[in-house]
């Protein structure tokens, strides 16, 4: 554990806003607050997620057989897809808000 | 013919004369929109006045219209638009397109003005134009059934409400009592004809060319409908309003009359907060295995929607955050025959007028039972609801305050801020019709990653899938799909049912390019109405106020660098007009 180094802050905090089906698995809770270690990634959350709520998050979010995101599934840290950003192994900082969203569509 | 039925109704409203023609120009422009708009820029004079008997009222359904692929339950209404002065075609979903095939008409062409309100009753081959001065200020709902019980059980019903009898420029004609030709203020040309409605029953077919060719393009349609998830899942479950959440996560929610990018009470008004309370069933359009429609219930009263864009337009545009008020606003719209993203976004336009001192009258953001009312008033046009019955155009520029109103070529924009998604912002501004999402839908690889996400931040490169957007759509809206279904089709499926049901051979790319003759003699059309460059533009709000917060934070739009690519993509001068060879090869040439 690397990161337990004297005087430095050892971990961050992301707000979680988990929307539409995923709010399934969370059993209705819309915000989860979720303490990383530093330089986590969105992977981290993912695995974060899943001791909390189960495996299921993984399953939605994750093509088993590539590891990437699965298509359609929207992720956004602080408002900018993390698509554009490194994908899952986007790093979050302390305050961060990620949101999750199931793929959605309308007009 | 195939697909088509080859026949068109023409009604003279003024002479009380029906005839039938022969359908002509389906092969270059399919059906829908594409036929609406030749048939108005060969009929109609320039410049003529859309609330004067010059101009023409046509419904029209599409060579796939009535037949079993998936989504074609829609039919058009074209003309040239009280509201926005442009060539405007106005689509609805529901029963009544495909009812109108089976009577035996790919369109209807009324022309002219009765002397006392009617209605047009067609049960098959036999057309009658019938008194309508009973139900002549009823509502959709007491008109639609008054009209059942009067003609057939199983007729459906296409009409107008209080607010079209009473030409509000932003009335909507609405069928099967929930579903909306909403924008453009057609509504108030049918109003301006003294026609209440049409009803139709038909007992034929759609006779399709190859019904092996057929049944192979619907299954592996199907197939494709039923993989991808947001037809299969998000849009049937949760409806269209599951967007709310993140749009506002993007920063791209409009709220307060556009002055923020995000809703603090967002949640209160989400698609989620919906399925959680007022939902208590789905409805689908005929043909449509998506089924996005939703039937709500309030304290008050069941009814259906609202949906995305209306749930919107009454609450983040209004700073409202009661959903009972917002739904009952929708309902209202329903009931009186107006069109909810233009009412809402006309209304949040007075709200922001009120709150920088251009109104006497305070119209506060957030008050619902105010709202509520002002829907009312604008229908009915009683009160201050007089002047914002002309929509948010005339009414800031009658103010003094032009620049408040978020419009482009005078029709409201709806439910996504275009400071967040530069695509999106081109496609607002060169929309044939005006401020609208649906001529190109660049949300969809903007924020949603469909068919692909590209970077909503940047102008490059969106030229290009705004032209191509304009294009498909214009082809989708022709034959007629719902657009939904191009989450989950190409051009490669809608030219298969275009050959297995017409006969003729149909490519992507000969669809393709029938979208872009399309778009084009619209195009033209504007021009000869006097539209130019400079209409083509958007609020100066968007291109030099940066979003105060959230995730498109400290943005605006980049126009003039897109507008420029855009115009020379599409074989356009530098006034936006087509070239003469870019015409010649679209076959518009004179």
């Amino acid at each position: 554990m690397f990161f337990f180094k004297k005087g430095l802050k050892v971990s961050i905090t992301v707000k979680v806003k988990l929307f539409a089906t995923f709010r399934e698995i969370t059993g209705g809770q819309r915000i989860v607050v979720v303490k990383l270690p530093r330089k986590a990634t969105i992977k981290n959350l993912i695995e974060e997620l899943s001791k909390l709520f189960g495996q299921e998050i993984k399953d939605i979010t994750l093509d088993p057989k590539t590891g990437n995101l699965k298509s359609f599934n929207n992720f956004l840290v602080n408002g900018h897809n993390i698509k554009l950003l490194q994908e899952l192994r986007t790093r979050l900082d302390n305050g961060d808000t990620v949101a999750f969203f199931p793929p959605v569509g309308g007009g | 013919m195939y697909g088509w039925i080859g026949e068109i109704l023409r009604v003279d409203l003024t002479s009380g004369k029906v005839s039938i023609e022969e359908l002509k120009f389906a092969k270059k422009f399919i059906g829908g929109r594409g036929l609406g708009v030749k048939i108005l820029y060969d009929e109609l004079e320039p410049k003529i006045d859309p609330l004067s008997t010059e101009n023409k009222l046509i419904f029209a359904t599409g060579p796939v219209t009535g037949t079993r692929a998936p989504t074609s339950g829609r039919y058009c209404v074209v003309s040239k638009s009280p509201l926005t002065g442009t060539i405007f075609d106005s689509h609805s979903g529901g029963f009544w397109g495909p009812e109108l095939k089976f009577a035996g008409y790919d369109g209807i062409i009324i022309e002219g003005r009765m002397k006392k309100p009617v209605y047009i009753w067609i049960a098959d081959k036999q057309v009658e134009i019938r008194d309508a001065s009973d139900i002549w200020g009823l509502d959709t709902h007491k008109t639609t059934e008054k009209l059942v019980k009067e003609t057939d059980p199983k007729a459906k019903v296409a009409c107008i409400g209080p607010a079209g009898e009473r030409q509000v420029l932003i009335s909507a004609i609405i069928n099967d009592k929930h579903r909306a030709a909403g924008r453009g203020g057609l509504g108030a040309v049918m109003g301006y004809k003294r026609l209440k409605a049409i009803v139709v029953r038909g007992t034929g077919k759609v006779d399709i060319a190859n019904e092996e060719e057929f049944d192979e393009i619907y299954d592996e349609s199907m197939v494709v409908i039923r993989k991808h998830p947001i037809t299969d899942k998000s849009l049937p479950t949760l409806g269209t309003a599951v967007l709310v959440n993140i749009v506002n996560e993007y920063g791209m929610y409009p709220t307060r009359n556009f002055q923020e990018g995000v809703f603090e009470d967002a949640e209160g008004v989400s698609g989620e907060k919906i399925t959680e309370t007022i939902l208590v069933g789905r409805r689908a359009c005929y043909a449509c295995p998506i089924g996005c429609g939703r039937i709500t219930k309030t304290s008050k009263k069941e009814g259906e929607g609202p949906e995305y864009e209306t749930l919107w337009a009454f609450s983040a545009q209004c700073g409202v955050n009661n959903l009972e008020a917002v739904t009952h606003a929708n309902y209202l719209c329903n009931e009186l025959g107006l069109d909810t993203i233009s009412t809402g976004n006309t209304i949040g336009c007075a709200m922001e007028m009120s709150q920088k001192g251009f109104l006497k009258e305070k119209i506060e953001f957030g008050d619902a039972e105010k709202l509520v009312e002002l829907v009312e008033k604008i229908a009915f046009k009683e009160g201050v609801g007089k002047e914002l019955s002309e929509g948010s155009k005339r009414f800031a520029e009658k103010h003094g305050c032009p620049e408040l109103a978020m419009q482009v070529k005078g029709l409201e924009l709806p439910a996504y801020d275009p400071r967040g998604a530069q695509g999106h912002a081109l496609a607002y501004a060169t929309s044939n019709r005006g401020g609208c999402h649906l001529r190109a839908y660049l949300i969809g690889p903007e924020l949603l990653g469909t068919p692909a996400l590209v970077d909503r931040t940047k102008p490059e490169g969106k030229a290009d899938l705004v032209r191509n957007f304009q294009n498909l759509f214009s082809v989708i809206e022709s034959m007629i799909l719902c657009v939904f279904s191009s989450f989950a089709l190409s051009p490669y499926h809608y030219a298969k049912f275009m050959t297995a049901v017409t006969g003729l051979e149909y490519t992507g790319k000969d669809l393709m390019t029938i979208g872009e003759r399309i778009w084009n003699l619209e195009r033209l059309f504007n021009i000869r109405e006097g539209f130019g460059r400079s209409d083509d533009s958007l609020p100066p709000r968007f291109l030099k106020t940066p979003l105060p917060e959230g995730g498109s934070r400290e943005r605006t739009v980049f126009l003039e660098k897109m507008l420029e690519e855009y115009y020379s993509l599409r074989g356009w001068d530098d006034r936006g007009i087509p070239l003469k060879s870019k015409l010649e090869e679209l076959g518009l040439s004179r």
